[in-house]
């Protein structure tokens, strides 16, 4: 409730100069997963033994929320881009990865990945050495940029690796950045 | 709403016909315009600051050039039901539709469509930037973080609802609103600082309403001289009464918690006022005041000064304050009631010199009404029926205004045509603003 306070003050001061622009939020998603344990899933967990060849695995965090100013109710999202990068580390073995990025208003998991997911990486393959896997989602669909305009936003991250190679294979995925730009048809009264 | 609108300007229209061009404010007087604001004689703000110009014969107008009465041509109403033909349906003002542009509306409001907008102020139009993170927050307006203030501003005046007469009451009403950010929020909004954390960002507004009648005896008189070549003099003496009158002072923002994104109250709104009134019905307020003025007209030079509202301070004996507090929870602590107060007339004055010598006239005024002086300087050339004009004019913001224009007259009929920069719109563009005028002579 407060957060709209500060909202409104930014957004008056904003709308009293920009016209007929545009509103354009940088989200940067990572700075509220990062601490929670969000930004990390280790595959296989510990303390399991390492995956055998031939294999895959998924996993998911808990949801973590992500505060928003919210108060665009009645505002038109006209692109929400999400970039960023996952980081394989230290596999033991070479894989395959598929990273699921998972977004909804409330924080139950069940709700959170009941749905489609909002974007998704891979399938990507990866040698047996750390390696950066990029993440561009160019627009989101329409149902995921809606909830950008809320002042809570939820997200999950399920991720799946296959072992293709021919030893065990532990690993960390970590995100190491996670951004939204979210641009905004400036309809605030 | 386009009746309305119509309608509108046909008050305007026939207000402007039956009003005296003395009388008569800026925007409807294209000669005025054309000299870029300039008072001459007994026009515009130059009688009603000056008591002793009341006394000026209306010879000396005729010797400016000055017309008995003006009638402005309101072209630019039907430029704006050209450009706006369904106002009920235009989306830029509909609130409810998305291409509802309250700039637009706001500008409209400002810059009345009365006259012709030969350039318009552009609307500001750029991308507004936020970049948030769990302990970030940043704000970046682009272009349109220039109009964020940096110093106060606000509007005042005082105005007479009624004119006096030697003997006689005027009405009077001053108000004054005045607002101004500090520093960490203009810091946040013009600067693109980023928002810390427990820090307040904050605004001090203050705005005061009074309005009341005035018993007055006014002198004005020419002491020496005779018609072409006098001293003038001239004074009043207000009996102040005050109906009623509020006053609040505050200060109001937020306060930043320890994680701007983090928690479920990442800033908590905070303000406090103290707020003073007095009821229409409750005991009049009182207080003595005064205005002076003296004019010289010799041959072609003419000088005055006039200063309103000297000394003009109001008691108000039954005044009601109460002290509001905001953080958290809003309550209103009553101070004290019955108790006496005190509020005062900002001090007007102006100054005005005209030189006019053959077909050539030139002239320049400062008027101050409590907030800022603006400057006028103009003149006009008159050859055989035609007559050129030119003038420039520093407004109460300090921004520098031109005025151009011509006229035509034909025996004791006149057509005048003045452009005029302005900027008092939400652009920091200049708009050129044509105004038309019939005159009769």
């Amino acid at each position: 409730m407060r957060a709209k306070w500060l909202w409104t003050a930014v957004v008056l001061a904003a709308v009293t100069g920009c016209g007929e622009g545009r509103a354009i939020l940088n989200v940067d998603i990572y700075s509220f997963l990062t601490g929670t344990g969000g930004d990390t899933l280790r595959l296989t967990p510990d303390p399991l033994p390492p995956m055998p060849p031939g294999t895959s695995i998924t996993d998911s965090i808990t949801p973590v929320g992500v505060n928003l100013p919210g108060g665009l109710g009645s505002s038109l999202v006209d692109t929400v881009r999400v970039t960023g990068n996952i980081d394989v580390t230290n596999p033991t073995s070479s894989g395959s990865l598929s990273y699921a990025i998972f977004l909804a208003s409330d924080p139950s998991p069940a709700v959170v990945y009941g749905g489609a997911p909002a974007l998704t990486i891979g399938p990507a393959s990866f040698p047996a050495a750390t390696t950066s896997v990029p993440i561009n989602a160019p627009n989101l669909a329409a149902s995921a940029r809606d909830l950008f305009k809320g002042s809570g936003l939820y997200i999950g991250v399920r991720a799946s690796v296959s072992n293709t190679g021919a030893a065990g294979l532990k690993t960390t995925l970590k995100l190491t950045q996670l951004q939204a730009r979210i641009v905004v048809q400036d309809k605030i009264f | 709403m386009r009746i309305l609108v119509v309608g509108f300007g046909l008050v305007v229209l026939a207000g402007g016909a039956a009003t005296p061009a003395t009388a008569q404010w800026l925007v409807t007087d294209a000669r005025r315009i054309g000299m870029g604001g300039l008072s001459l004689g007994r026009s515009g703000s130059v009688a009603r600051y000056n008591p002793a110009y009341r006394a000026v014969s209306a010879k000396a107008e005729q010797r400016h050039g000055q017309p008995k009465v003006t009638i402005p041509i309101p072209l630019g109403i039907i430029q704006f039901l050209h450009d706006h033909p369904h106002l009920s349906s235009d989306p830029a003002f509909d609130r409810k539709s998305p291409g509802f542009n309250p700039i637009l509306v706001v500008n409209t409001i400002l810059n009345l469509p009365l006259y012709l907008e030969v350039k318009k102020a552009p609307t500001p139009t750029n991308d507004v930037a936020f970049t948030i993170g769990k302990n970030f927050l940043m704000v970046n307006l682009g272009q349109a973080a220039t109009l964020v203030p940096e110093d106060q501003f606000g509007i005042s005046g005082s105005s007479r609802p009624l004119k006096g007469f030697r003997v006689g009451v005027m009405g009077w009403l001053h108000d004054d609103v005045a607002f101004q950010l500090g520093d960490t929020l203009l810091g946040f909004l013009r600067d693109s600082q980023p928002a810390d954390t427990n820090t307040r960002y904050s605004a001090l507004v203050h705005g005061l309403v009074a309005g009341g009648f005035a018993p007055t005896i006014s002198y004005a008189g020419r002491i020496a001289g005779d018609s072409t070549q006098g001293f003038y003099v001239g004074g009043a003496v207000h009996y102040y009464v005050g109906v009623g009158y509020a006053r609040t002072d505050g200060d109001a923002g937020f306060v930043t918690g320890d994680t701007l994104f983090g928690g479920s109250n990442p800033v908590t709104p905070d303000g406090r006022t103290l707020t003073q009134y007095s009821k229409p019905g409750n005991t009049l307020g009182h207080g003595i005041g005064g205005d002076v003025g003296v004019a010289w007209v010799s041959g072609p030079v003419e000088i005055g000064l006039g200063v309103n509202d000297i000394g003009a301070t109001i008691t108000w004996p039954d005044t009601r304050l109460d002290s509001a507090f905001y953080r958290d929870s809003s309550y209103s602590v009553p101070i004290a009631n019955h108790v006496e107060t005190k509020t005062k007339l900002p001090v007007s004055y102006i100054a005005n010199v005209a030189y006019t010598v053959g077909n050539t006239t030139l002239g320049a005024d400062v008027l101050n009404t409590g907030r800022g002086s603006v400057v006028h300087i103009g003149g006009e050339q008159r050859v055989g029926l035609f007559a050129v004009r030119g003038g420039v004019a520093r407004d109460q913001r300090k921004r520098i205004e031109f005025g151009f224009g011509g006229g035509l007259r034909f025996g004791g009929l006149g057509l005048d045509v003045g452009f005029w920069t302005h900027t008092n719109s939400l652009s920091n563009q200049r708009a050129i603003t044509m105004a038309t005028s019939l005159s009769i002579y």
